[in-house]
């Protein structure tokens, strides 16, 4: 359950934005803060790795997107797992 | 997982991320989440040179969290995909734990004394035959005690970093430029330019904090024009407004057309150039002393007119590719006196065999334009290195260099650093060691036939992966059985594979430390988590050894008054044996070197601040002078009268350290020529090499997180669709990659991330499975001695092709 702290940058076109802040609300994943001139602090919980990728690629391809910045992870639990094997 | 404990990392998340955005907009903080058992403290990333400060959270021993630190200048809250996994580089599972000796080809577990004498023993056999080759990535007092166990210690100057790979030409740049190293101007030119030229420089991916810097700008609604100068586009030419594609090698003439343009045209600043300015070319005899070919002849300003007079647009355009109108474009706004121009570069100007040439024509447009000294209008070099400037360059760990900008060619600096480190005159070898590529030549070299090192100890880097043509300067070892290699690492690596000798080291929050990044900002943080097993710091180990031979009798481990020359004393007075591990951190041994290097710094008036002040900070920009509050000032525009104290007062800018002692700066011509290797019929590609935004380096750290290892899992090459099409390689394939030094199987991307125009290739070196420098050239710049790993001529074939000619 990787857990990450995001910043959204908005665009500025108040419609886009009001949109695009309505179609993040739809994702569980997302826990969305107030949005602050434009941009919005979200986290970000997913199942796994893939799947954190997975919706930073849809943040990024949403009308009213701008920028999608990462501020924190936390790997707590991944460390309770086997790392990969090395290269 | 609990649910409370998920509710905490929820909230913790968007705390951190809503404290963020309050800082952007002013606010007030936000209250943060609730108190948890997570303890948070200090350190600047592990990885790349930008310094971005992260807070790492420790629970019970171990690394559990990374949060962007928002009291940092340089990140302002932000992280990279890289920064933000850095906690997990810690936790490979086949981290290094205890010593390996080779026996019978085998590496077998020994303990540290045995590992120790083991070193002593064969340093003290043949001191002259020992090398030390360390690295960008030494915090600062490891560097520091490296330096001074070699060149204050051994009287031996045989050592380098491999910041000779990646920097070396910015080094020469500068130097010859402005007299002193690194760059006037820091990041806040990015907050203040209306036009970025990024030259052959991939900072989307290689720099991304800083790309996001200046992306900002853009959402907030400023005008800022991206212009992508390089061989192949990249994720940055998707946010540039103007991308120019040029032939490898041929950046020096577009260079020369923009100076070209600027004389023609009267739109460089005569003022500036009359009043700051003085020319050179390169010498005639450039064999003539070890610092003519930084010194150059003195040309007048009619003669460099002259010679530039043939680089007119449509000249520049048959060299480069590059259209006359495009070349036109940059002259004009290099004369406009209503923008701020800054240029960014790294390793697509450095890693080059006229890299050094590049590094002062760049300079030199901007001094000829008068493009400099004011926020935004600034040449500034990038490091790749977390401590490449601080440690590398600034504690001078190059065989030329001694402490602080001194050089070992130069008596009166040889003598000054014997007064600092208080060993007798003389100690100090006057004979510059071997560089990078020397070192390993001669270490790969038989004994019989002039390889002159018999032992080289490796910290804090990876030479087996990251050397030029392998073949020749790492893997020629092989065999070679009166040569000792000592590798001190976290993790097995390429390097490992050949180590006579395995020491495990304590990395990054495992250890105290300081470093220096690409904008003259020194850095400091505490360790925070145990090494796992016996790994141990590199420092003490260094001084471990030094112990062994001052014990062993090596009369230079003893300083003038007879005491051995890392000698630490705790609050109390009384001398602290650090050398025996588990008294290491009984005194702030990063502390104790550090303020014994401090007084280095003032000769070319780079001066460090105490470390407490670091303790404090995140980072303080040298110069650091104390203000008569008693307070320490940090600098962020060098030479520049309104921000540098060392400037005269009217002098408006002053080039203090002057190679012609007269305050100015230095505007070189240097000619287009020819690359070292070319494409012909045989090769009729160009091979560049370069790095990817998921990976460090070698990746021997990046590779090792999941997270980063699954985003980019192999090096791959690059290729343009219709190169591969004409020759039936479908995308993915794997195919054979060839040049006169070694070949290569590996699956082809085309129209991937990156995209090479026809007749080129592009292999990232991350991947120590897929070795593409076993392909590259291992030519030098004449200057800087810093390999060109951007150009060489390769073939490519399919498979089932590549087996029936071996055959």
């Amino acid at each position: 359950m990787p857990t990450s702290g995001l910043i959204i940058t908005l665009q500025p076109e108040p419609a886009t934005r009001a949109a695009a802040v309505a179609r993040l609300r739809t994702r569980p994943e997302l826990t969305l803060g107030e949005v602050s001139d434009r941009w919005l602090p979200a986290a970000l919980e997913t199942r796994d790795d893939a799947e954190s990728r997975e919706l930073h690629d849809w943040l990024m391809a949403q009308p009213g997107v701008a920028f999608v910045d990462v501020v924190s992870v936390n790997f707590e639990p991944t460390l309770s797992l086997q790392p990969p094997p090395s290269p | 997982m609990n649910l409370p404990r998920r509710e905490f990392l929820r909230a913790s998340a968007l705390a951190a991320a809503s404290a963020v955005v309050a800082q952007r907009t002013g606010a007030a903080s936000p209250a943060v989440a609730p108190a948890d058992d997570i303890k948070w403290d200090k350190a600047p990333c592990r990885f790349c040179g930008t310094g971005c400060h992260v807070r790492v959270g420790v629970k019970d021993g171990k690394v559990v969290a990374i949060q962007g630190d928002q009291l940092a200048d340089v990140n302002k809250g932000l992280l990279c995909v890289k920064g933000y996994h850095v906690g997990l580089a810690l936790y490979g599972k086949d981290r290094l734990t205890q010593p390996l000796l080779r026996k019978n080809g085998k590496l077998e577990p020994i303990s540290w004394e045995e590992a120790l004498d083991t070193v002593a023993k064969r340093i003290m056999a043949a001191p002259d035959k020992f090398a030390i080759y360390g690295s960008g990535q030494w915090t600062i007092p490891e560097g520091y005690a490296a330096n001074k166990l070699m060149k204050a210690g051994l009287s031996n100057n045989h050592i380098d970093p491999n910041a000779r790979l990646c920097m070396a030409s910015a080094v020469t740049g500068y130097l010859s430029t402005y007299g002193v190293d690194e760059p006037a101007g820091c990041y806040d030119d990015l907050d203040a330019c209306d036009v970025l030229i990024m030259w052959g420089n991939n900072m989307a991916e290689m720099h991304p904090v800083l790309f996001s810097r200046v992306i900002d700008r853009r959402t907030r609604g400023q005008k800022v024009t991206l212009i992508d100068i390089g061989t192949r586009r990249t994720r940055t030419t998707e946010f540039a407004d103007h991308y120019l594609e040029f032939k490898p090698q041929s950046d020096l003439a577009i260079l020369n057309g923009i100076a070209h343009l600027l004389l023609k045209n009267g739109t460089y600043d005569a003022k500036f150039v009359e009043r700051f300015c003085n020319f050179r070319q390169a010498p005639k005899d450039p064999a003539a002393s070890p610092t003519a070919p930084l010194l150059g002849d003195a040309m007048t300003f009619d003669a460099y007119k002259a010679v530039l007079e043939p680089y007119t647009p449509e000249y520049v355009e048959k060299l480069s590719g590059v259209p006359a109108e495009k070349i036109r474009l940059l002259g004009e706004l290099f004369g406009r006196k209503d923008l701020r121009v800054t240029s960014v570069w790294c390793m697509g100007f450095n890693q080059h065999t006229r890299g050094t040439n590049a590094n002062r024509l760049c300079h030199g447009v901007h001094l000829l334009s008068g493009h400099f000294g004011k926020p935004g209008d600034a040449p500034t070099s990038l490091t790749g290195q977390p401590s490449a400037c601080g440690t590398a360059r600034e504690v001078g760990t190059l065989c030329h260099f001694l402490p602080g900008g001194r050089l070992i060619g130069n008596a009166e600096h040889r003598a000054e650093s014997e007064r600092l480190w208080n060993v007798p005159l003389g100690r100090i070898n006057p004979k510059i060691g071997h560089h990078t590529v020397l070192m390993f030549e001669k270490f790969c070299t038989p004994t019989a036939q002039g390889g002159d090192l018999a032992t080289l100890w490796v910290q804090v880097t990876n030479p087996g992966q990251s050397l030029p043509n392998l073949h020749k300067l790492f893997k020629a070892k092989q065999g070679l059985e009166d040569k000792f290699l000592i590798v001190s690492d976290v993790y097995q690596t390429a390097t490992t594979e050949l180590a006579d000798l395995v020491l495990p080291s304590a990395m990054w929050v495992e250890k105290n430390g300081m470093y220096g990044n690409s904008e003259r900002r020194t850095q400091q943080w505490f360790k925070m988590v145990n090494p796992p097993g016996e790994a141990r710091d590199d420092c003490w180990q260094t001084i471990a050894v030094a112990r062994r031979l001052f014990e062993l009798g090596h009369p230079g481990l003893k300083d003038k008054d007879g005491k051995f020359l890392f000698t630490f004393k705790n609050s109390a007075g009384a001398e602290v044996p650090v050398w025996d591990w588990q008294r290491y951190y009984d005194v702030n041994v990063d502390r104790a070197l550090f303020e014994e290097y401090r007084p280095f710094s003032r000769y070319k008036h780079k001066d460090l601040a105490p470390y407490d002040e670091y303790v404090k900070a995140r980072g303080l920009r040298w110069p650091v002078v104390q203000q008569a509050s008693g307070a320490w000032r940090e600098t962020k525009f060098r030479f520049s009268e309104f921000d540098d104290s060392y400037v005269k007062r009217g002098a408006g800018i002053q080039f203090y350290h002057s190679v012609t002692k007269d305050d100015k700066a230095l505007i070189w011509f240097a000619p287009y020529e020819k690359a070292a290797e070319e494409p012909d019929a045989d090769f009729p590609f160009w091979l560049c090499t370069g790095r990817v935004l998921e990976h460090w380096h070698t990746g021997t750290m990046t590779m090792r997180i999941p997270q980063l290892s699954g985003a980019m899992p192999h090096a791959y090459v690059e290729m343009h669709p219709a190169d591969a099409a004409e020759r039936g390689i479908s995308n993915g394939e794997t195919i054979q990659v060839r040049t006169r030094r070694g070949k290569l199987h590996l699956p082809v991307w085309t129209n991937g991330r990156g995209h090479v125009p026809r007749g080129s290739l592009f292999i990232p070196f991350f991947d120590q499975r897929l070795l593409v420098n076993d392909l590259t050239l291992g030519e030098v710049d004449p200057i800087s001695k810093e390999p060109d790993y951007k150009k060489c001529a390769a073939t490519v074939a399919k498979l089932a092709a590549a087996r029936m000619n071996t055959v």
